[in-house]
C-alpha cells in the first residue's frame, strides 16, 4: 500500500494512507508509531484514519534523509509484542431525561426508540483515533440506518457523556461542548481526566460495545463512579 | 513565599499561558501556549525569568489587578492609560510594584495581544506540564474574577516610580509585515486556477476570532471536495465548503475534516495573530525548497 510522505511546515511531516476507514491501515499506523516514538528529535506524533502526522523538535534539515528513514521504518516488520486490545462495555441511557434531542432523531428518522436502541448496540466499534476535543473517540462504524446529517446550525450546548449521532459517525462528547451532533444516550462514564496518571483508558484499536441501561441503574453507576468504586466491564485480548 | 494576585476586573480574553502542552495530541489536547511566543519570552528574559515561565496575557482591555504582596513585573506594551497607583507606565522595563499595588492594564487599539510577566512567573496548577489554560484541562480558560493567581512575594528593591518621560504602543516592527510568508498544505494542490488566483488576492481578519482560530473576511468559492478528519496543528489554514478561510491558532483542535490548503509556520502565525481588523496582509507562498 502507498504511504505518501510530504513536509508539513517547517517541523512537521506527514504520512498520508489511501483515504478510507479501515483497520488494516489503522494497525499499519500504529505499527510506525510503534517503531519510531522513543526517537528523541520526536517532539509528538498523532493521527486520524489515515493520516500520521509527525512534529519534530527542531527545523528539518534534510527532508530526503528522514523520508528514507521513514520508508525504512514502513517496512521493518520488526518483532513487536502482539498488542494487547480491549473490548469496552459502556452502560448508556438512551431517554431524554437526559438528552433533549432523542425526540428530534427519531422524528427525523421515523423509528422507534426500541429500534435505535437495538441498531447503536448491537456493533462492536472500533476505536480509530482521538480528536476534536480531549478524550472524544472516533468510533467504527454505525449502522447505515443511524445515519442523520448534523444540525445545520449547532447546538450551544451538548452535555459532557452524551452519546451522539452526526453524520455516519457515532461518539460520546467527554466535556460541554458546542456540536452538531444529535444526542441519543448519556453514559456517566468519564473518557478523560487531565489529573490521572493514565489520562484515558482507551486507545486506537480498542474495541466498544454499548449497553441499554434504564434510568435507576445509571444514576446507581454515577455514584459508584463519584465513590471511585466503579470499574468499566471489560475483556483483553491479544490483538 | 506565595502572594496572592486579586483580580479586580478581568478584562477580556485574559488568560495564563506558557509554552503549552506539545505532546498530547494523540489524547485531542489542544496545544495552547503563548500566541506570540516572542513577546512573552523577550519580557520573561527582561525580567531574568525562564524564558517560558508563566505569564498573563489579554486582548485589548486588560485586566485591574491588586497586589497582595511586593514584586516586579514588565509589560509587553502600554499606553498612557496604563497605570500602578495612579502613576503612568513604560513597556518593556522592570517596574517595582509594592505590597498593594493597584495596576490598571488599560486600553490599547493597537495591540491585539498583551503580555505580563511577573518575576518567577504566574504559580498556578500545572496541568500534563503546563499553566496554559484551556477548557477541560485546567480548571477555567479564562481568568475571571474568582480565579486564584499566585506569585512569589519578592523584596522591594528600589525606591519606584521614575516618571515615563514616553510611552511605547507598538509590537515589534517584525510583526507588523504585511506579507503572511507560508507553505502549502497536504490539500493545496487540489485547487483549481481559479481558486489559486483567489489566494492572491488581499485578506483581512473578520471580528471572529479567537484562541482557537482566526477567520478571514474575504471568501473563497470552491470545489473542494469533503474529506475524512485528518491530522492539523496551530498555522494549519482550512478552507471551508462555503469558502472561509480559517487560520487555526494555538487552541485549535488536533484533528479537522475541511481541506488545509496552506500552513503557516510558527513566525507567520503570531504576525497574523497582532494583526487587527482593518489590515490587509497577502499570503506569499514558499515552496519546501
Amino acid at each position: 500500500m502507498k504511504v505518501n510522505i510530504t513536509r508539513y511546515g517547517t517541523k512537521g511531516v506527514l504520512l498520508q494512507w489511501p483515504p478510507i476507514i479501515d483497520e488494516g491501515i489503522l494497525s499499519k499506523m500504529t505499527h510506525l508509531i510503534d517503531t519510531i516514538k522513543e526517537e528523541d528529535n520526536i517532539l509528538d506524533i498523532h493521527h486520524a484514519y489515515h493520516e500520521v502526522l509527525i512534529q519534530y523538535r527542531n527545523t528539518i534539515q534534510n527532508f530526503n534523509q528522514l523520508k528514507q528513514n521513514l520508508q525504512a521504518a514502513l517496512l521493518k516488520h520488526k518483532k513487536v509484542k502482539p498488542t494487547q486490545t480491549t473490548h469496552w462495555t459502556i452502560p448508556v441511557c438512551y431517554d431524554d431525561d437526559f438528552v433533549p434531542d432523542l425526540e428530534r432523531y427519531l422524528d427525523r428518522k421515523e423509528i422507534r426508540l426500541s429500534e435505535l436502541i437495538a441498531l447503536h448496540t448491537r456493533p462492536t466499534y472500533t476505536v480509530y483515533f482521538t480528536g476534536f476535543l480531549p478524550g472524544f473517540l472516533y468510533l467504527g462504524t454505525l449502522d447505515d440506518k443511524l445515519a442523520i446529517n448534523r444540525k445545520s446550525k449547532p447546538s450551544r450546548l451538548i452535555k459532557a457523556g452524551t452519546v451522539a449521532i452526526g453524520g455516519t459517525q457515532t461518539g460520546i462528547y467527554p466535556q460541554d461542548s458546542p456540536g452538531g451532533w444529535y444526542g441519543i444516550g448519556y453514559t456517566p462514564i468519564s473518557f478523560f481526566n487531565p489529573r490521572l496518571p493514565i489520562l484515558t483508558w482507551a486507545k486506537p484499536g480498542d474495541k466498544i460495545s454499548f449497553e441499554s441501561v434504564e434510568k435507576d441503574r445509571i444514576l446507581h453507576i454515577k455514584r459508584a463512579i463519584r465513590k471511585g468504586d466503579y470499574t468499566i466491564k471489560s475483556e483483553k485480548y491479544e490483538g | 513565599m506565595k502572594a496572592k494576585l486579586k483580580i479586580i476586573h478581568a478584562g477580556t480574553f485574559a488568560s495564563i499561558q506558557d509554552k503549552g502542552r506539545s505532546s498530547y495530541a494523540k489524547y485531542g489536547v489542544p496545544r495552547s501556549g503563548f500566541i506570540d511566543k516572542k513577546s512573552a519570552q523577550r519580557i520573561n528574559k527582561i525580567l531574568g525569568n525562564k524564558q517560558n515561565a508563566a505569564v498573563l496575557e489579554w486582548t485589548q482591555i486588560g485586566p485591574i489587578l491588586q497586589f497582595t504582596k511586593a514584586t516586579q513585573i514588565v509589560l509587553s506594551d502600554t499606553t498612557n492609560k496604563t497605570t500602578l497607583n495612579g502613576e503612568p507606565l513604560r513597556a518593556k522595563e522592570i517596574i517595582e510594584v509594592p505590597e498593594g499595588g493597584l495596576l490598571n492594564l488599560g486600553y490599547n487599539p493597537k495591540v491585539v495581544y498583551s503580555y505580563l510577566a511577573i518575576k518567577e512567573g504566574f504559580q498556578t496548577k500545572r496541568v500534563l506540564q503546563s499553566r496554559s489554560m484551556q477548557k477541560g484541562i485546567t480548571k477555567s480558560d479564562l481568568l475571571h474574577s474568582k480565579s486564584k493567581l499566585y506569585y512569589q512575594a519578592q523584596q522591594l528593591k528600589i525606591s519606584f516610580f521614575k516618571k515615563p518621560t514616553f510611552s511605547l504602543h507598538q509590537p515589534f516592527t517584525d510583526l507588523l509585515a504585511r506579507t503572511i510568508d507560508c507553505f502549502p498544505g497536504p490539500e493545496f494542490d487540489l485547487l483549481t486556477e481559479d481558486e489559486l488566483q483567489g489566494l492572491e488576492q488581499y485578506f483581512t481578519l473578520s471580528t471572529q476570532r479567537n484562541r482557537m482560530g482566526i477567520q478571514l473576511t474575504e471568501l473563497l468559492p470552491n470545489a473542494l471536495p469533503s474529506m475524512l478528519s485528518v491530522p492539523i496543528l496551530p498555522g494549519t489554514v482550512q478552507l471551508t465548503p462555503s469558502g472561509k478561510l480559517i487560520v487555526l491558532s494555538q487552541d485549535c483542535q488536533t484533528t479537522g475534516g475541511y481541506p488545509r490548503i496552506l500552513h503557516l509556520p510558527e513566525k507567520s502565525l503570531a504576525q497574523l495573530s497582532q494583526t487587527t481588523q482593518n489590515v490587509r496582509f497577502r499570503f506569499n507562498i514558499i515552496d519546501y525548497d
